[in-house]
């Protein structure tokens, strides 16, 4: 298909599950779309080596269902899980909740397979960990599909902790929720997950679902810690006394897996709930040092009060990775355009506190314009000379992820109508 | 090292490379043993040292390229944090339980392997040797948010970030770990740190204790040994009990966790099926798909082969 591409003079574009929010699996400028969907094999699993072999089209889902038997999992966790492709979290360098513990997805990646640019196959890696040389799997996982399309992966398997526990805590005040993030952090206790909900999303939670939460919570914040039964034990006491000692309302802990899925609810269907409060939402993606959550959330309020929007918060606290969503109503004349700029401002005060324009989302189509002002000129120099080592003509994936592609520019205009 | 080009700043060191056309021997700080097989034959040395910044509550720390681990661990270790980087000396124990970073040293074997205190981090990010306890604590590929470059032209390009995660743009630091300065000079490391408490976890490593590691027998001996090269392997679980033994007496440490052997050896080891093996300071990269692609980088990057000409071999 890619020789075919080439021969024909066609752009091409990989696509897993779709599922990306920046725009990446878009064909930017027509051609051909190459969906990996129907590559959906697990091909090998080892478990006394803790690996796995599949298709690049598998729900990351399905690989963790199929060694759960085995009390192993693929660690990488996005909340599309259920939907998007083992390819498309490779392309994305996915991260998700359990990121804080456990690491993106390349830090379980083993070995690709892939279709290279010039229509070539070949692998990199295999079922032992790390190659001396040049970290090209390093590059090509997170190159957003423009280094060649992934076919196959091997993928590490971890085992599922002991035990796990999960506690659910209400704040009055939002600060108080992430000033807790920075002190659970510095203490050396590193939970597997730390997720803040905002009083945006506890309305829309309360709305579409009818979640009770203590009376007073302007915030929540979702704290898992797992490992061994003792360590589980006493992370969960050390962080229940942060917990008190910054004011918390009130800690619910999980009593079984049933309660815990409970508690989880008001995290995994916090984004699905905001349709409750308006007809469009958009979500943003930016990283701070986390010790900025508190700051960098004052800004995300100032910023939706300036522009006339409403906006709830959802975000990996413990990694620093802010998810702030406007909602709105897009058939109001303007508001696309206000949106817009609140979200580049919002992802220009990431980059002032010393942050990242994206954190998990990628670059794709949508933040194209944001990459000069994280990236100096020099650098996004070598960006574009290390991709002309894989992807040295513009068939490939074309105007993604480097900004001034040539025959990319006039075409902006056109995906910004289309997808805002 | 006689007549070595020193350099302690990235704009001395940038003007330098854009004058001059090399090739050049190229190593990060000056201890002597961290170039075994090369020592001496450096030419051009980048030796800036000194913290630059670090922030204890988001656990992340830039240093320059120069300074050693013994260094940076002191400075953590004011805040309870530390680098989790094992490196080799004599000690007794074979299962490791560490509370501080003192506690990840082996003993009783030779500095000059190259995962030692007293090497300089970026010269350590360069090599990407493998470090026991990956499995638990992670490797360089982990820790590195961040590296500042002098590329062969000179330039100087700041790489990755300084948050603990980031999907922007390619992740060129990564290409630079383990590069051994063939496509640009590391001058600065942006790194997370881990706190003292994580390193409260067993690391189930088995190692030749001090009287009877290779090493030491080497000294004793005083035979000849210099045909011997350090070599690390590593190979799937179901195999690395058999690579253990076919070593035998060579072995210096073994890290059950990652499935890594550390020997010393006079002969080649014996190989296992999608195994990989990196002898002294050549490391030997055997898929034609990575050798094809790895000169293609050298080609761009740095076209007439002033940085490290030879130390991957091929390139």
């Amino acid at each position: 298909m890619v020789r075919f591409c080439i021969a024909n003079n066609l752009p091409y574009t990989p696509r897993g599950a779709g599922t990306g929010l920046s725009g990446g699996a878009l064909a930017a400028l027509g051609g051909v779309i190459i969906s990996t969907k129907r590559l959906n094999k697990i091909l090998e699993i080892d478990i006394e080596n803790r690996c796995l072999r599949a298709q690049a089209g598998i729900a990351n889902k399905r690989i963790s269902d199929a060694v759960a038997g085995q009390r192993l999992h693929f660690a990488p966790d996005p909340s599309s899980q259920s939907v998007s492709t083992l390819g498309g979290n490779i392309a994305e360098n996915s991260g998700g909740p359990h990121t804080l513990k456990y690491g993106v997805t390349v830090q379980h990646v083993l070995g690709i397979t892939l279709v290279d640019t010039e229509g070539e196959v070949a692998e990199l890696g295999g079922p032992v960990a790390g190659y001396p040389g040049y970290d090209l799997l390093g590059l090509i996982v997170g190159g957003e599909g423009t280094l060649g399309i992934v076919t196959e992966a091997w993928v590490k398997l971890t085992p599922l902790p002991e035990a796990v526990k999960t506690a659910l805590v209400s704040f009055r005040y939002v600060r108080d929720a992430t000033e807790t993030v920075a002190a659970i952090i510095s203490s050396g206790t590193i939970p597997a997950a730390l997720e803040i909900m905002d009083r945006g999303i506890l309305a829309a939670l309360k709305a579409a679902f009818n979640l009770q939460f203590h009376p007073e919570a302007e915030a929540l914040l979702l704290i898992e810690v797992d490992g061994g039964t003792n360590q589980v034990v006493n992370d969960l006491e050390a962080v229940e006394r942060i917990c008190a000692e910054n004011k918390a309302l009130e800690v619910r802990v999980a009593k079984d897996e049933s309660e815990r899925q409970e508690l989880w609810k008001a995290r995994k269907k916090g984004i699905g709930a905001m349709g409750r409060l308006a007809p469009t939402i958009v979500t943003h993606d930016g990283v701070i040092p986390r010790s900025k959550l508190p700051e960098m959330l004052d800004t995300v309020y100032e910023v939706a009060a300036k522009y006339n929007l409403g906006v709830a918060n959802i975000f990996h606290a413990g990694d620093g990775n802010l998810h702030p969503c406007f909602y709105f109503d897009d058939r109001e004349e303007g508001i696309v355009d206000r949106v817009i700029a609140a979200g580049e401002e919002v992802i220009k005060y990431c980059l002032e506190l010393g942050g990242s324009i994206t954190g998990e989302h990628g670059v794709g189509t949508e933040k194209l314009d944001l990459m000069p002002l994280m990236f100096s000129p020099e650098n996004l120099a070598l960006q574009a000379a290390v991709k002309s080592v894989f992807n040295d003509g513009s068939l490939c994936n074309p105007c993604k992820v480097l900004p001034n592609q040539k025959s990319c520019v006039e075409h902006q205009k056109r995906w910004r109508g289309v997808a805002w | 090292m006689v007549g070595a080009k020193i350099f302690e700043s990235e704009q001395e060191l940038s003007a330098f490379l854009r004058e001059s056309e090399g090739p050049f021997q190229i190593q990060v700080g000056l201890h002597p043993s961290i170039c075994s097989d090369r020592t001496g034959k450096a030419n051009l040395v980048y030796n800036g040292t000194g913290i630059v910044e670090y922030e204890p509550q988001d656990q992340v720390a830039t240093i320059k390229a120069g300074t050693t681990f013994s260094d940076i661990q002191r400075v953590l270790g004011q805040n309870k944090q530390c680098i989790p980087y094992v490196v080799f000396g004599p000690w007794k124990q074979t299962k490791i339980k560490a509370t501080s970073p003192e506690d990840l040293t082996f003993y009783g074997v030779e500095e000059s392997f190259p995962l030692s205190l007293d090497l300089p981090f970026g010269e350590a990010v360069a090599r990407n040797t493998p470090v026991a306890g990956e499995a638990i604590f992670g490797n360089f590929r982990d820790w590195v948010l961040g590296l500042t470059v002098v590329l062969a032209n000179g330039e100087v390009v700041k790489t990755g970030s300084k948050v603990v995660k980031n999907v922007a743009g390619y992740d060129l630091h990564k290409l630079f770990i383990g590069s051994r300065h063939t496509l640009g000079i590391i001058t600065e490391v942006t790194f997370r740190t881990t706190p003292n408490e994580l390193l409260n976890t067993p690391l189930n490593i088995d190692r030749r204790t001090g009287k009877s590691s290779p090493l030491r027998l080497n000294k004793e001996t005083a035979a000849d040994y210099s045909h011997h090269r350090h070599c690390v392997q590593r190979t799937r679980r179901s195999d690395f009990a058999d690579a253990v033994k076919a070593a035998g007496e060579w072995v210096i440490a073994a890290d059950y966790d990652s499935c890594t052997l550390y020997a010393h050896v006079p002969e080649e080891l014996s190989r296992f099926p999608h195994d990989w093996v990196q002898y002294g300071d050549t490391p030997d990269v055997e898929n034609p798909y990575q050798r094809k692609m790895m000169l293609k980088m050298k080609q761009k990057l740095d076209p007439t082969n002033k940085l490290n000409p030879g130390v991957f071999g091929f390139l």
